[in-house]
């Protein structure tokens, strides 16, 4: 698997499915023996953010940003076209955000509930 | 039999995208300052936008990905990042135009301004996408649509001398004011390439379930779609040049004069029927905009999205189309000339091509998306023609805005 051509930017669907946001980034951790390893997916509009400054040079202030949400590799169902996850989308920060927007903006505007 | 009605999917996307105010306005203009001279750049503009939009099509049947999806997924988020901020500048602006065109419809109709139908205009065009279905959308715009063709029917009342038209389908220097010349033919260009259409189409495709057995279907849709547009912008310049040059006008400056260009063939009913062909397909495209807004935005973050969903599955995306028109209706609201910013908006579109053009090369030649569907040596020739044409016009928009505009 070649993680920049296969991992990174697809799209993630859970199990039923449902687009849950894209691989942003791509955490790796050394082991005991120096040897890098997939540690877990970085989801969020930060690390996006983080990776058109580091590519436009401000590697300084891109260190200051905080990540993203960091998803465990254990939960990697399958890597194909998508990417398949085993998680409750209402823990993802996609599924978090659009609760949010319901909560406190499609109430206010008719048929938005229903 | 389901599947040939599928073709509306193509004129859906003419109607929307193509025969809209900015190729009307441009083609009004082509006619009367230079007759039957710049229809080749109407062939040209058609010819192109078939191959992409037939492109996109082949792509989406073939990976199950939308052009979005795929900028995302093979040139990274940087580069998406640049293309969707430059395309929702352009579809703003061009949605604005749109807004614009279908209250200048409703002003000829009824005599308000198109300032007071401003508002009441983009909130039925919200209200569609909020509470309608992709198809009860495409359908219904390209049902709509049919009346546009009044445009060659008048044509045909006109009774051109169509041998000189033929000649216009031919390149041609002009005689006189060459800057002018090549600034409207930049800007037909840019009103008939407009890179939103592939963004739109291609999700199109995945909105209606096409499968691996669409790919005649989709050459077809293409082909026919878009030459349908092509047919009635060329039908439209061919009008502009029997009707303005005897009447001593040679450079259009307000709708108003545009408004009466079917009245010497068709009488007084001319003005109702531009009037509600205007309204249609500008609303065709108004529509077609938001949605290419908020198709781009969902799919290259990875939200969920569907037309066909409730608002409330998947708010973010039908949100993005909520503020879309919300800050397009404002230069409209404010009284901006609609004219004005058509003009502008196909500039900038012009102006965009090339980054809406090039990922077609690399998408459409990578197996890992389209299998064995990639292009051939002569899809690719023809893409590498219009990636030449998108950088020549990007690069002389400006310099023509300030010398021929």
């Amino acid at each position: 698997m070649h993680l920049v051509r296969d991992v990174l930017d697809k799209q993630l669907v859970d199990r039923t499915r449902v687009r849950v946001g894209r691989v942003d980034d791509i955490v790796l951790r050394l082991d005991e023996r120096r040897r890098p390893k997939v540690e877990a997916l970085e989801l969020g509009m930060s690390t996006l953010v983080r990776r058109l400054l580091i590519s436009v040079g401000l590697r300084r202030l891109a260190r200051s940003s905080s990540g993203g949400y960091r998803l465990a590799w254990s939960h990697v169902e399958r890597v194909g076209v998508d990417i398949t996850v085993d998680v409750d989308r209402r823990d993802l920060p996609l599924e978090r955000w659009q609760q949010w927007l319901r909560r406190n903006v499609l109430r206010w505007i008719p048929g938005g509930l229903s | 039999m389901k599947k040939w009605l599928e073709v509306s999917l193509g004129i859906v996307t003419s109607v929307g995208g193509f025969l809209e105010t900015g190729s009307i306005a441009t083609s009004a203009q082509a006619g009367a300052a230079y007759g039957f001279a710049l229809i080749w750049a109407v062939v040209l503009g058609t010819a192109c936008l078939i191959v992409l939009v037939e492109m996109s099509g082949r792509f989406a049947i073939a990976s199950r990905y939308t052009i979005a999806d795929g900028i995302r997924d093979r040139f990274g988020s940087n580069l998406f990042i640049l293309v969707l901020v430059v395309m929702s500048i352009v579809n703003l602006m061009v949605l604005a135009a749109e807004i614009g065109g279908v209250a200048l419809g409703l002003q000829f109709l009824t005599g308000w301004s198109f300032q007071w139908w401003a508002l009441p205009v983009a909130f039925a065009v919200w209200l569609l996408l909020w509470r309608g279905t992709f198809g009860t959308i495409e359908k219904g715009v390209s049902a709509l649509g049919l009346i546009s063709l009044a445009f060659v029917v008048a044509m045909f009342v006109m009774g051109p001398p169509w041998r000189d038209v033929a000649r216009g389908a031919l390149p041609s220097l002009p005689d006189r004011n060459g800057a002018h010349y090549a600034f409207i033919a930049v800007s037909i260009l840019g009103a008939t390439i407009s890179s939103y259409l592939f963004f739109f189409y291609s999700s199109g495709v995945i909105e209606e379930k096409w499968d691996k057995s669409y790919f005649g279907i989709n050459r077809i849709t293409a082909t026919f779609g878009m030459a349908f547009g092509g047919v009635l912008a060329v039908a439209i310049i061919v009008l502009a040049a029997m009707v303005y040059p005897p009447r001593g006008i040679e450079d259009i400056e307000s709708y108003d004069q545009i408004a009466m260009i079917l009245t010497p063939a068709l009488g007084a009913w001319g003005i109702y029927i531009f009037s509600l062909s205007l309204l249609i397909t500008c609303f065709g495209a108004a529509l077609e905009l938001s949605l290419a807004q908020a198709y781009i935005t969902a799919q290259g973050f990875g939200w969920n999205w569907s037309e066909d969903a409730k608002p409330k599955t998947d708010p973010a995306f039908s949100l993005v189309y909520t503020v879309a028109i919300v800050i397009a209706v404002i230069p409209i609201a404010a009284g901006l000339d609609p004219l004005r910013i058509t003009i502008f908006s196909m500039a900038i579109t012009a102006m965009s091509l090339p980054l809406g053009v090039i990922p077609f090369l690399f998408l459409m030649n990578d197996e890992t998306y389209v299998g064995e569907h990639t292009n051939g040596w002569m899809g690719n020739a023809v893409v590498l023609f219009i990636v030449g044409l998108a950088f020549a016009l990007a690069i002389v928009t400006v310099p023509l805005q300030v010398w021929g505009g």
